[in-house]
Order: structure tokens, then C-alpha cells, then sequence
């Protein structure tokens, strides 16, 4: 592999790693938006399902 | 004389794990839940009468205990081999009335299925309750009506799922 070439490749890495971590931040600034509610075990919390017999 | 012996079941979780995102606006807020098939009980007195006359019998614990192995075991759930369902959703815009539909994704058995859930919000303070109710089959569900005895014993395969989630708002 040539320098150049080799300079080329470092140069997409490091730009796709400032992409990747623009995105992620700008992912968690979108989630800091949201309330976070933690489901309460032991309230009276449930999913039921009933079937009945064919 | 099978057929009237009552195999109506209600399968019930009260212990999940999750967490919901609620939006400012509250539209596209988001749920993430576990569900342990371990933890799932069936045929809760308290829930049976709910849900009326057709479950007004109570099963033996031995019935139930021989109903759970059979939704746990090879045939339906696989609960070994898949010991967790997940549910992840997303809502749609949330009516003036706290209406939504969540479309869910349900990871069960290694599949994912979507679901259109619908949705109540009711929130006081720093305390949720969502809940809603729908009807589903099993085939939605990716799942073959359990039956016995060559087909002579066999539940529907319609299910009325209901449910009511309480959450609390996580300190940070």
C-alpha cells in the first residue's frame, strides 16, 4: 500500500468515526427530550390474555 | 363431555420489566418490556372472575400446573430454549383523548411480529398508567393452538389480550 493510499484510508476512518459520533450525540440530545417512566413492578401491572376452549 | 369441561384459560404476568419514553408532545413515545415466560401464571382467580361467566370455574392446581407446563413446554413457547419475550413499540400522535397505537414489535421464539396495539394514557404526576385491550390469534402470534388428545381437547384461537401497565417516573 502506497502512503497516499494509506493517508486516504485513515482519512475515510477518522471521517466515518466523526460521522458515527455526530450521529450518536445527536441520537442521545433526541432521547434527552424524553421522560423516562420505569415500570412499576409492584403495582397491579399486568398483560392477560384469555382464550376460551375451541 | 370434553368440550364442557372448561378450557378456558387466562394466562396473566404481573412482574415485567420496562421502561417508557414518553415524548414532550407525547406522539412517537416509545416502550421497551420484558416478560420472563417463566413468571407467566395461569389462571389467576382474581383475573378469571374478570373476565366472567365463560371462566367462572376454577381450575384444580393440578390442572394448572399440567395447562403452564404445556404453554411453557415444546409445543408452545419452547420456554427453555426462549426464555424471554420482548416487546419493543413505538406510538403513533396521540389523540386529545390520550389515545394511541403503539406499533409493537414482539420477539417470540426467535421471530419478530408486529403488532398494532392500542393505547390509554392516563398520567398523574410522576406516575403512568397505560393500558388497552385487543384481540389477536395465535396464527398473529406465530403459534399452533395448544390441543390434546388427537384435537379433542384444543383452546381458540382468538385470545383477548388486555392489559394495564403502571410506570414511575425514573429519577435521574
Amino acid at each position: 500500500m502506497t502512503l497516499k493510499r494509506l493517508r486516504n484510508v485513515i482519512s475515510f476512518l477518522v471521517a466515518a468515526l466523526l460521522l458515527f459520533g455526530g450521529t450518536a450525540r445527536a441520537q442521545r440530545s433526541a432521547d434527552s427530550g424524553f421522560e423516562v417512566f420505569q415500570i412499576d413492578a409492584a403495582a397491579p401491572t399486568y398483560i392477560c390474555s384469555s382464550t376460551e376452549a375451541a | 363431555m370434553i368440550s364442557q369441561l372448561g378450557h378456558n384459560h387466562v394466562v396473566s404476568v404481573g412482574d415485567l420489566e420496562g421502561k417508557i419514553y414518553l415524548s414532550p408532545g407525547l406522539d412517537h413515545s416509545k416502550v421497551e418490556i420484558e416478560v420472563p415466560v417463566d413468571r407467566l401464571i395461569v389462571d389467576d382467580p382474581k383475573l378469571r372472575r374478570q373476565e366472567g361467566q365463560a371462566f367462572s370455574t376454577q381450575p384444580s392446581k393440578a390442572d394448572i400446573e399440567g395447562t403452564r407446563a404445556n404453554m411453557l413446554g415444546s409445543e408452545l413457547l419452547r420456554a427453555k430454549r426462549y426464555p424471554v419475550i420482548k416487546l419493543k413499540g413505538t406510538s403513533g400522535r396521540v389523540s386529545n383523548k390520550r389515545k394511541a397505537t403503539v406499533n409493537m414489535s414482539v420477539e417470540l421464539l426467535g421471530r419478530t411480529i408486529k403488532l398494532a396495539v392500542p393505547a390509554t394514557l392516563r398520567r398523574t404526576g410522576d406516575e403512568l398508567e397505560v393500558s388497552g385491550a385487543l384481540k389477536i390469534s395465535h396464527a398473529q402470534l406465530g403459534l399452533t393452538p395448544f390441543s390434546a388428545l388427537l384435537g379433542a381437547l384444543q383452546v381458540a384461537d382468538k385470545m383477548d389480550l388486555k392489559y394495564r401497565i403502571r410506570a414511575r417516573r425514573a429519577r435521574n
